[in-house]
Order: structure tokens, then C-alpha cells, then sequence
């Protein structure tokens, strides 16, 4: 009897010994990959401060979905709350909001190429030239300047409120100052420097430019519900407002402004995804394709061949999922991704790419 | 209207004959056991509580009860690493559906519901005492988990004793504690004062830079924490009054979990508490008679820097508590208890003062039919801001098995509800003034036994199973909008097994105790998958020697995966915790000098508590107790 219990007093010490090496949280995935032909990466934001952010590739190859495939290849957990992701060239660029950093990977392979980090809450980066790109943040006042052939910061332009998307024309970027302001910061990219500013609608969210280049600001009216969420187009040559819509109901909240391959029709989400033309004289009044019982949170046109993606995070605590419809609305397919699926970036090609 | 009801309860006190809570004992316990003895006024019959050891209590005294109760029993405890905030669940509920008292007087803080542990240092604190699952309910309501009461008591024999403890560690880690108690048989008074500062600049293991990993300086961890605690108690003619307060005051750094690579965003904290009460206690006649008062106010200032938050956060609490026992012939007590909570809240979270008023008031039945068989009924009413809720009660049993032995098998059955916090109902945006109360259904049945194996070696064993039912869960989800809402969800369920075995060996020589707990718990929703940050299996074990001039204790807890989220792919490792530690006594029991070494984590595991918030490796800390006293 003394001896047993002698055992069991003395085994914990044996058991310590092996404990366990890496004490990161352990993630169950699966482990085949395959990244080759066209397709459209999603990320995946992942619960708040988790750190269970992933990346998601469909593949038009093969017609499937591969989760988690920044682990697979890198053997460590992409972060936390990744928001976008951007290529340019042969590489990728993975906006890590809440991990504060960029994880710049090869578009073909995923390996990583180089961690930026000691950003500021990122949201965007987008492109404003081959050898430069700009990075808006949720809580800084100053946008980065990323040397993309060095890929470093350079600099930072202070746009005097944090900002969300930017959309960039020839030699200017608008940059959007979303929470709780209704400003759209004009900046020229040769000189880094604020030019103008364009007072649009309550939370300017995000931002596409048309075939005609035009900029459509989608302003969904402030998380407060005391405004209108409007839509609204600027002359990019002026920077004046020719056009402006506004929601029927204080408590429309339109999100996630995207445009086609060909510039002629935009698209958002409203209690489903809603179509409209770039040169209609209304809003849509119903929906395209209607979320029903989806929880709709982002939303994706492929470039290429109008196909729309929209991702459905259910609860936002268990894995989402991705629906594919054809450009006339048809359904195409369902595919479940990871936590809080997000943000679109299509990989096309031989034709370069967008996000 | 404030001062019309407070007088209402103060008048309706007396009238509410007979009785109290009983004559607490204050015998100092020696052993972590199931307290469960027939014809005394402190036990429950039927249910389960546990009292800390009061020589782990005294080990703890430069650190704080989080670290305690982790160590020391199978309370769960989530931790944001070393001084962070750390808060206590029971049996696979939440931290919101834990009670913390002090001084039988609940001090969650009312707009989160829940307590951080990590903010009362264990040297101001002279018993804890943890009540499982509906046992709580005997202290306060809302305990759908458990309750942990913190208790400060005069010890009546002290003439005059000072004791002056400083210690320091590993990680800038120090520390200096400061009893000081005189009186007379009539008259006693205990100060206590304590000053702690860590750096937390401790090593860790890093995976998230690269594939292997990168070992780290923890940084922007820094706790400076400062709290003075006074009990006056006075003996009258048939009675006690006491005087209680409490100040306690923590300014931290809050580091980034370490899957952030933006650097410091700038995050601190600082609480600031003022605990106070007022207690009289007749224990004499055929009447007992318990009345309290107290004023608690918790002040809470978040800042992030980066985020531009300065989240301004006060509340003031006033309690009125009064409870009458009668005695009905030799086996039965009647108990009767009213209270009256005020909450007033100041916060720039919503909009404008908000404050909350709820009454309550219990029955409570308890009978020994005989020396083998008690039973328990308590009946609880509550109303809050003029809205009644259903009645909450507990039923409990207990017989002794064998006559003449000490093995009883209990067995109770409760229902008890939490009200929401009030941040749940006002923080703005997504405060939800609709919410209903969550609800717990439970019942719980325990076996356990004592025996002297010889007149050296003696055994204590327990074992308990449960099963609770919790509707109407809060939970905060994504709405309509830009914000997240507070709404009640689903069911989830939980059920479990507690294990425990004490074996001490007792001479003139020495003393040895092996103490050994385990626990299996389940809690599921509707998904079967087990709830997150809920370990499937606990065991702790501790054993702990001591002669005249030396002591030590060796602990060990392990904790099994935890999951992060719902569907289970995600989980924080299993990890082992082991801990040391050693001292000698010298001196005489008027003037003794206690030196003694802790080493914590032993082994130097790498272990998380909450993801990516690392904890400390291998510590040291040495500490040096100066005592002088004077005993009747």
C-alpha cells in the first residue's frame, strides 16, 4: 500500500519532464496544399487576440478548397485578425491587422519571403506604383509607406485620422478616413503628400474605380445609426461629387463595395449582395442574391470571369464558409473555410493580379 | 426613497427573529478537507466546500490568491501571465458565474460580474474557503459554478504580534508584508499592510517569428500593487462588533499577447479599491442575530494609447445584510436572511449613471433527524429594480452510512440563477436591457469517509459527481451593426467528478501530509464539443512535511488540453506544474526568525493559460519573516 501511493506522489515529478516544448496553441488542419493555376486566396480573420487567423486558397484547378495553407508551408500560424491580403508581381502581401504586421509570401509557393512588423493596426496595402505601396491603419493617424523594392517602410504620411481603404489612379490615392469620420484624403504618389480632401457620407468604408474613373465611396453611415449611409461618386480628374445616394432607412448599413472585372457594375452587401450598375440613376432595391439565414460578411468578384464569392460566418466563433455563385447569380458551390472568413484576393494567371 | 428603504431594512432586521449565520469557528484548520461534520453550526449538510489550508495560506503571503488557489486546489484559473488579470471558474462554467466574497459579502464587480484574483494579495487574507456548485448559494446567489469567501478574522489569543515578511525573486519580483495585531480578551486589532512590485521580464518561448523557437524577454509586464487591510472587533455582552476595511490599489503594463509584432499599443490598468463593513454578531440565546453593512468602490482606468481608449470605470456598492437564527429544540435551525445591494455605476461606456437595486430574501431549514442523517432546504426570492424573478432554492441531504463511522454520502439539488452584469445590460453599444437571468439546474452527489489507519497515519477521502443544466447563457455576438450585442443563447451542460485523498502522518517528530485532488469535467452545448478553456482533467497533489525547525512542500498540478474554440481544432497544450519549497524556523514562539526559499515551475515548463500570453519558467523567491508575539 505505501509503495502505490509512494508511486502515484512521485510519478507527477517524471510527467513534468516531459512537458511539453512549444506551448503555442496546438492547430488541427489539414495537411494537402495545392496552389497552382487560378484561384482566390481568403482570409481568414480568426477570433480577436485567438491569434487564429489562417489563409484559404480556392483553386479552380481542382474545384477545392484548401485551409490553413500558410501553416502548411510555413510551419507557423499566420497570426492575429489577418484583414487583406494584395498581390503585386510574384508576391503576396498579408495584412495582419491585429498582429501588426505584413507577411510578404511568393504567390506561387506561399513561402515567406519577409515579416514587415511594428505596423499599427494595418487594414490595407495597396499599390500606388510598381515600387511603392501605401498602408492604412485602424488606429494610427498616419498611413506607411511601403519601398516594395526593399519591401520597408520608408515613410508615413499623416492623413490626421486613422484610415481604412485607399484606391489609387495614375498619380493619386484616395485614402478613406472611416471610423467616425466622413473625409477621403487626397495624396499625390510621386510626393507622399496630402493634396486634398473630399467631405463624402458618415464612414466612408470602402472604395472601387470604374471604367470611367470614377471613385465610388460606400459610406455606411457610422456605427451609431445617426446617419444615412450613402453611395457616392467622385470625378477623380476634379475631385468633385457627381453623384450621390442615399439608403432609404437610417439602419442600412451597406458594407464591402466591390466591382467587376470590366468596371461597368458594382457590388455590395445588403441583406444579401446587391448589383448595380455604374451608370444607374438608383440604388438597388433588392437584392441580387439574398443572404436568408447567412450571417454575409465579405465579398468578392473575380476579375477574371465575374464569378461572386461571399463568405457566411455563421456565428463568427465556429468555421465559415464560402459561397460561389456565377455572375448571373447562379449558384456554383459552398466550401467551408476558417474562422470569420474575410477579405478576397484573386490570383489570376498570366494576367497579373488585383486584390 | 434611498433612505426610506434602507431604513425599511434596518427596522425590518430585528423583526426578522430569530438567528444568524451561525457561530463561526475559528479554529484554524490544518488540512485542506472536505468540511463535513454532523452537529456543528459551521457545516452544509450535502454539499461540498473546502477550506484552504491555513499553511498554504501562510506560504502564499507574498503572492497573490490567484497563485494560491492554482497551486492548491482544482479551481480553474485563467491567467493573462505573471500579474495579469487572472480570474477563478468552477465545474466548466465561467469566470462570470464565479462569487467572490469577502467577509461573506460578494465584491464581484458589478458591471463586469466577475473578479480578478490577481488584485488581492493572499498575506492580507486570513481563510479561504471555496463553496462548490450550489453551496454557495449559502453565501450569495449567482454562484452557478462556486464561490471562493475571503475572510479576515481576529485570532482572540494574540496579546500583541508584529510580523515582518519582505521577500524578493526572480523577474524584479519584490515584495514586503506587515501584521500587525494587539487587543485584549475584549478588544482586537489587526493591521496589515503590503507593498509588491514585479517585472515580469521573464523568458519564454516564441514560435510565432519563425519555425522554431525563439526564446524571448517577456516585456511591458510591470504590476506595482499597495493594499492595507484593518479589523477591529469588539467583544460586547452576548455579541461582536466588528469593523472591516480593506484598501487595495494595482497599476500594471499590459504586454501584447505575443502573436502582436506591432510593439507596445501603451495598455495599462489601474484598480483601486475601498472595502468597508460594519458587523454585529450576537451569538448568545436562543436568537442569533448577524447584521452587516458594508460600502465597496472599485475604480477601474484602461488606457490604450494606440487605440485612443481611456475607459474611465466607478462603482459603488451599499449592502445591507441582516440574518436571524432560531434554534427549534436540538436538531433544528430556522435561518432567515434579507439583503439590499444598491450598484451605482459611473462610466463613460454608457450612457449616463445607471445603478441597479436588488433585495433578497431566504429561508433556510436545517434538521438533524439524528446522528446519521440532516437535511438542508433554502429558499431565495429576489427582486431587482422592482422586477421579480423566479424563486431560487437548494435542497440538500447527508446520512452517515456505517454508525459509529465517518463515511456519509450526501446529495443536494438546487436551482440558482445570476442576474446580469450591468455591463451586459448598458455598455454602450450592445448592452441588452431584455436580457433574462442564466439559470443553473444541478444536482450533486458525494461520498466521503475518514478514518485513523493507525494512531499515526490518517485518511480522509472524498468523492462527488454532478450534473447541472445552465439556460439562457450571455453570451456577446456579432449584430446587425458594427458592434457586438449582449444576448442570452443556448443551453450547455455540464457534469463532472471530484476526487480527493489526504493521508497524514503525525508524530511528535514531524508532520507529513500527501494531499491528492483530481477532477473530470465536461461542458458541452448543443455541439457536444467540449466548452472552451475548460481543462477535461485536473490533478493536483501536494505534500508538505514539518518539525520544529524545518518545513517543505513539493506541488504538483496538471492541467489537460484546453480549446479555443468551438469545434475543438484548436487547443492550448497539456502542461505539468511543479513547485518547491523549503524553510526553517528558528527562534522561540515569542521571537522566531522564518527563512524560506520557493521555487516555482520547478522544471522551467513552457505553458500558456490564455493563448499567447506566456508564463513564467523557473522562479525563485526568498523570504525572510521576522515575528514577535505575545499570546495569551
Amino acid at each position: 500500500m505505501k509503495n502505490y501511493l509512494l508511486q502515484i506522489l512521485i510519478l507527477p515529478l517524471f510527467l513534468t519532464v516531459s512537458c511539453t516544448y512549444d506551448p503555442n496553441p496546438v492547430i488541427e488542419h489539414p495537411t494537402d496544399s495545392y496552389l497552382t493555376g487560378t484561384g482566390a486566396f481568403m482570409v481568414n480573420e480568426g477570433n480577436f487576440r485567438a491569434g487564429n487567423g489562417s489563409l484559404s486558397f480556392f483553386s479552380y484547378d481542382s474545384s477545392k478548397i484548401f485551409n490553413d495553407i500558410f501553416y502548411d508551408i510555413n510551419r507557423r500560424v499566420l497570426g492575429d485578425i489577418p484583414y487583406s491580403m494584395t498581390i503585386s508581381g510574384t508576391y503576396g502581401y498579408i495584412v495582419v491587422n491585429n498582429s501588426g504586421k505584413i507577411e510578404i509570401v511568393k504567390v506561387h509557393d506561399l513561402a515567406s519571403v519577409k515579416t514587415i512588423i511594428g505596423l499599427i493596426s494595418p487594414r490595407y496595402i495597396s499599390f500606388v506604383a510598381a515600387d511603392k505601396a501605401y498602408i492604412s491603419s485602424l488606429y494610427s493617424d498616419s498611413v506607411a509607406v511601403l519601398d516594395a523594392a526593399t519591401n520597408s517602410i520608408k515613410g508615413y504620411i499623416d492623413v490626421r485620422h486613422p484610415s481604412e481603404s485607399i484606391a489609387s489612379i495614375y498619380t493619386t490615392a484616395y485614402i478613406a478616413r472611416w471610423t467616425g469620420d466622413n473625409k477621403i484624403m487626397v495624396v499625390n504618389t510621386a510626393t507622399d503628400l496630402v493634396t486634398d480632401s473630399i467631405e463624402v457620407g458618415m464612414e466612408p468604408e470602402s472604395m472601387v474605380i470604374d471604367r470611367f474613373e470614377t471613385l465610388w465611396v460606400l459610406c455606411n453611415g457610422g456605427w451609431k445609426r445617426d446617419h444615412y449611409a450613402e453611395l457616392v461618386a467622385i470625378n477623380t480628374m476634379t475631385n468633385t461629387i457627381v453623384k450621390r445616394f442615399t439608403f432609404p432607412s437610417v439602419n442600412d448599413s451597406p458594407t464591402c463595395l466591390q466591382i467587376d472585372g470590366s468596371g461597368e457594375n458594382l457590388y455590395f452587401l445588403l441583406n444579401g449582395v446587391r448589383i448595380m450598375s455604374v451608370n444607374a440613376e438608383n440604388l438597388p432595391a433588392q437584392e441580387f442574391i439574398p443572404a436568408g439565414s447567412r450571417n454575409f460578411y465579405k465579398l468578392g468578384i473575380n476579375p477574371e470571369n465575374g464569378d461572386i464569392f461571399v463568405t457566411d460566418v455563421v456565428d463568427y466563433q465556429q468555421k465559415g464558409y464560402v459561397l460561389m455563385y456565377k455572375s448571373d447569380g447562379a449558384f456554383i458551390r459552398m466550401m467551408q473555410a476558417d474562422i470569420i472568413p474575410g477579405a478576397f484576393c484573386f490570383k489570376i494567371e498570366d494576367h497579373g493580379t488585383t486584390d | 426613497m434611498k433612505k426610506v428603504l434602507f431604513n425599511i431594512v434596518f427596522i425590518a432586521m430585528p423583526l426578522l427573529l430569530p438567528a444568524q449565520q451561525g457561530v463561526r469557528n475559528d479554529t484554524i484548520q490544518i488540512n485542506e478537507v472536505i468540511i463535513r461534520r454532523m452537529a456543528s453550526g459551521e457545516q452544509l449538510p450535502g454539499y461540498k466546500t473546502v477550506r484552504i489550508d491555513s499553511s498554504a495560506l501562510a506560504h502564499y503571503g507574498n503572492k497573490d490568491i490567484a497563485d494560491l488557489l492554482s497551486g492548491n486546489s482544482t479551481v480553474i484559473i485563467k491567467s493573462y501571465g505573471a500579474g495579469g488579470i487572472a480570474t477563478p471558474a468552477f465545474r466548466g462554467t465561467g469566470a462570470g458565474h464565479t462569487q467572490v466574497a469577502w467577509n461573506n459579502i460578494s465584491i464581484n464587480n458589478p458591471m463586469t460580474g466577475q473578479f480578478d484574483l490577481s488584485l488581492v494579495p493572499a498575506g492580507l487574507i486570513d481563510k479561504v474557503d471555496i463553496y462548490f456548485g450550489a453551496g454557495s448559494m449559502d453565501i450569495n446567489g449567482g454562484g452557478l459554478g462556486g464561490l471562493i469567501n475571503l475572510t479576515t478574522a481576529p485570532d482572540w489569543k494574540e496579546r500583541f504580534s508584529i510580523l515582518l515578511n519582505p521577500s524578493a525573486g526572480s523577474f524584479g519580483q519584490y515584495s514586503g508584508l506587515l501584521r500587525l495585531n494587539a487587543g485584549t480578551d475584549r478588544l482586537q486589532s489587526s493591521t496589515k499592510l503590503i507593498m509588491q512590485s514585479a517585472d515580469n521580464n521573464f523568458p519564454y518561448l516564441n514560435t510565432v517569428n519563425g519555425g522554431e523557437p525563439v526564446q524571448e524577454i517577456r516585456k511591458n509586464d510591470q504590476v506595482r500593487q499597495k493594499g492595507v487591510t484593518e479589523d477591529l472587533s469588539f467583544r460586547l455582552p452576548g455579541g461582536t462588533l466588528t469593523a472591516k476595511f480593506w484598501y487595495q490599489s494595482v497599476f500594471r503594463n499590459l504586454p501584447e499577447p505575443i502573436i502582436s509584432m506591432q510593439g507596445n499599443s501603451g495598455e495599462t490598468q489601474r484598480d483601486e479599491s475601498l472595502r468597508s463593513l460594519v458587523n454585529y454578531s450576537r451569538d448568545k440565546g436562543p436568537v442569533l442575530l448577524d447584521l452587516t453593512g458594508a460600502v465597496i468602490s472599485d475604480n477601474l482606468h484602461y488606457v490604450n494609447t494606440i487605440a485612443s481608449i481611456d475607459s474611465r470605470n466607478s462603482s459603488e456598492r451599499f449592502v445591507l445584510r441582516g440574518s436571524s437564527e432560531l434554534k427549534i429544540g436540538s436538531k433544528t435551525r430556522l435561518r432567515t436572511d434579507m439583503g439590499e445591494e444598491l450598484s451605482v455605476v459611473r462610466t463613460n461606456n454608457y450612457s449616463g449613471i445607471k445603478q441597479r437595486n436588488t433585495l433578497t430574501a431566504s429561508g433556510v431549514l436545517e434538521t438533524y433527524f439524528s446522528d446519521r442523517l440532516s437535511g438542508r432546504l433554502l429558499m431565495r426570492e429576489t427582486m431587482s429594480d422592482r422586477k421579480m424573478f423566479y424563486p431560487d432554492f437548494s435542497t440538500g441531504a447527508q446520512a452517515r452510512i456505517i454508525p459509529g463511522r465517518e463515511l456519509f454520502i450526501s446529495a443536494n439539488f438546487s436551482r440558482n440563477s445570476k442576474i446580469p452584469s450591468l455591463n451586459d445590460l448598458y455598455w454602450s453599444p450592445g448592452g441588452n436591457q431584455d436580457l433574462r437571468s442564466e439559470t443553473s439546474l444541478s444536482s450533486e452527489l458525494m461520498v466521503t469517509a475518514s478514518a485513523d489507519i493507525s494512531s499515526f497515519l490518517k485518511m480522509k477521502a472524498g468523492l462527488t459527481g454532478y450534473y447541472s443544466l445552465i439556460s439562457d447563457m450571455i453570451q456577446w455576438k456579432p449584430g446587425d451593426f458594427s458592434w457586438w450585442e449582449a444576448e442570452n443563447t443556448g443551453t450547455i451542460r455540464t457534469s463532472g467528478v471530484e476526487s480527493s485523498l489526504v493521508f497524514t502522518y503525525a508524530t511528535s517528530v514531524v508532520r507529513v501530509t500527501a494531499d491528492a485532488g483530481y477532477t473530470l469535467t465536461f461542458a458541452a452545448d448543443e455541439s457536444r464539443n467540449q466548452a472552451i478553456y475548460v481543462p477535461v482533467h485536473r490533478i493536483n497533489g501536494i505534500i508538505r512535511f514539518a518539525t520544529d525547525h524545518f518545513y517543505g512542500r513539493y506541488a504538483a498540478n496538471f492541467s489537460s488540453r484546453r480549446y479555443l474554440i468551438a469545434d475543438n481544432t484548436q487547443f492550448l497544450p497539456a502542461y505539468w506544474i511543479s513547485d518547491l519549497g523549503i524553510g526553517s524556523r528558528l527562534g522561540s514562539p515569542g521571537a522566531s526568525v522564518d527563512i524560506s526559499l520557493d521555487v516555482t515551475n520547478i522544471l522551467n515548463a513552457s505553458y500558456q493559460s490564455i493563448a499567447w500570453y506566456p508564463m513564467p519558467g523557473r522562479a525563485f523567491l526568498i523570504s525572510v519573516a521576522f515575528k514577535l508575539n505575545n499570546r495569551k
